[in-house]
């Protein structure tokens, strides 16, 4: 079973921060996981990519080609890939970032990220929230796979936003 | 003569990793060894240089950033006389430069790794894209006669193991060793296993044998490092066994280039490695290597569900090529085709090796070779066999 996660959003906002914690927690649920991103010469403030395979069989092509889940922060990026969504797939957007449109075939997500982010004191763990509420709904990865992971990759003083920002995440009930 | 084998216990914290392609090519050659790094940086090498500079002070290695390219190819080459396991990190527009120091370290016989992050060319193209136009460059760039060797990393677990065995390959064979990665696998993280236990080669060496010649039908020369108290003379001129330059002597040329060109060549069935997937019942068969392998093997499960019979021949070892393997299993085949991420060169080589008509499918607009590329090559390949 393959499952292609796509994040995007800006430069500046943790989308490839977002996209690594997702593949190394995946490695942390025994799962085969394969994360790429878009590089370019200028990456804040412009727009960016992380994508993630996880699978429970050997990965092929590692690269991201038709997501089934999309996490937007920006309206800019969901705009641009919010037609690549396979049918049935799901979509989670940052609901202070981004407009959604009815799209056919797709589930789609509100998560007001940057404002429980906000809520919890910093605003730039809107990308933990999303990944938070997006782990929360699929199940990928386990709520202890996360938490242990982002402790792991992040320095000790973000232990506490973290956590926080984790169970906003999985809090939120849209 | 023959190189020895040790086996030491990983300098690397064995266990499960998630790593990026270039970082695990620098935690590949501290396993190997790797004392020495001398580079400059490039994307998308940079971050295997970023690497080494905290892993070579946790080993007491050395790390220097030279003014350029040629001087990192140099600095290597005096390091690797000096007794070092010695490596740098580049991409194309580097490598470029690298040429003349690659001769160099050809004709000196200095055991150097060199990993290049391929990335669209020519020149500096697209410095965040991935390409594979570097195939001929590595083993025809710098002039004259000589071999190399290039493996080709299709996974980040790959490009571990393979920095690990190019360190390897170079002391055994006293030869520049390419590990051929490019930006796809390079900035890809995937699970990388460090093993608890590394095999290590080192260098033949043997108290008052000349360094430029041997007895051995290997072709290997024992090599004393500057400081051993060895009689010892390095140049990049022609030389004889003892290592004295000897610019007008036929003789002395013909032996030098044949032994320096044969000691690769003789062994290649050695030295060569490749990898064929579902090719038992194949009619059509893709030949490709590193990123785009990957890419095949998602057309090959798409054709495979509809009844196409299709495999992939992939070359671990581009240089020297593996041309037993490709000769056996393109036995009965009836198309072959070769993707590839440049406008066509591991195509040719295949062409020559088999002597028959293939089918190049080259993709050149500096992205990742696509599942769909190889799928729409294949599917106008049997439309006009139809």
């Amino acid at each position: 079973m393959r499952t292609e996660l796509l994040f995007c959003g800006f430069g500046g906002q943790g989308i490839i921060f977002a996209g690594k914690i997702m593949g190394q927690a995946g490695v942390a649920a025994k799962l085969e996981t394969a994360q790429s991103a878009s590089y370019g010469s200028e990456a804040r403030g412009s727009a960016c990519h992380a994508g993630v395979v996880v699978s429970t069989e050997q990965i092929g092509y590692p690269k991201v080609t038709k997501p089934d889940i999309l996490v937007a922060m920006s309206q800019e990026a969901y705009d641009k890939f919010i037609n690549t969504v396979k049918s049935g797939g799901t979509v989670f957007y940052d609901s202070h970032l981004v407009n959604a449109t009815e799209t056919e075939g797709v589930v789609q997500n509100a998560i007001p990220a940057t404002s429980l982010a906000t809520d919890i004191g910093r605003r730039g763990v809107a990308n933990v929230v999303m990944l938070s509420a997006m782990v929360a709904s699929s199940g990928i990865v386990s709520k202890d796979n996360l938490q242990d992971t982002l402790d792991e990759q992040s320095p000790p003083a973000f232990k506490e936003i973290n956590g926080n920002a984790v169970d906003a995440g999985f809090g939120f009930k849209g | 003569m023959k190189h020895t084998i040790e086996k030491v216990k990983s300098p690397i914290k064995p266990g499960e990793y998630f790593l990026m392609g270039d970082e695990a090519s620098a935690d590949g050659a501290i396993a190997a060894g790797c004392n020495f790094f001398a580079g400059y940086p490039i994307t998308p090498a940079s971050e295997i240089m970023v690497r080494m500079v905290h892993r070579l002070r946790e080993t007491d290695g050395s790390f220097i950033q030279m003014e350029d390219e040629i001087g990192s190819i140099c600095a290597m080459i005096g390091a690797s006389w000096a007794g070092s396991k010695a490596m740098t990190a580049t991409s194309g527009p580097g490598l470029s430069l690298m040429m003349e120091g690659l001769g160099y370290a050809a004709i000196t016989e200095a055991p150097i790794v060199i990993v290049d992050v391929q990335r669209a060319g020519p020149a500096t193209g697209q410095a965040t894209r991935p390409g594979s136009g570097d195939v001929f460059q590595v083993k025809y760039g710098s002039h004259g006669d000589y071999e190399i060797i290039a493996l080709s990393p299709w996974s980040v677990q790959e490009v571990f193991d393979l920095t690990l065995e190019a360190f390897n390959l170079a002391e055994a064979y006293r030869v520049p060793v390419f590990v051929l990665a490019d930006e796809s696998v390079g900035h890809l993280r995937e699970r990388v296993i460090v093993p608890e236990e590394v095999e290590r080669w080192n260098r033949p060496f043997a108290s008052g044998a000349p360094p430029f010649d041997t007895d051995d039908p290997n072709g290997i020369p024992s090599m004393p490092a500057f400081g051993q108290g060895e009689h010892l003379l390095v140049t990049g001129s022609t030389h004889d066994g003892k290592g004295y330059r000897k610019t007008q002597d036929a003789a002395t040329h013909e032996k030098l280039v044949k032994r320096l060109v044969g000691k690769i060549r003789n062994a290649a069935d050695e030295i060569s490695r490749c990898e064929t997937y579902q090719t038992d019942d194949a009619d059509i068969l893709i030949v490709a290597y590193g990123f785009s392998a990957r890419a095949s093997l998602d057309a090959i499960s798409e054709f495979r569900s509809k009844g196409v019979k299709v495999g992939l021949f992939r070359p671990v070892t581009l240089w020297p090529f593996p041309e037993k393997g490709l000769l056996e299993t393109a036995r009965g085949v009836k198309h072959i085709v070769v993707p590839e991420m440049n406008y066509g060169q591991v195509s040719r080589e295949v062409e020559r090796i088999l002597h028959r008509e293939i089918t190049a499918l080259p993709q050149v607009d500096g992205e990742g070779m696509r599942p769909g590329t190889i799928v729409d090559g294949i599917e106008q390949l049997i439309g006009r066999a139809k």
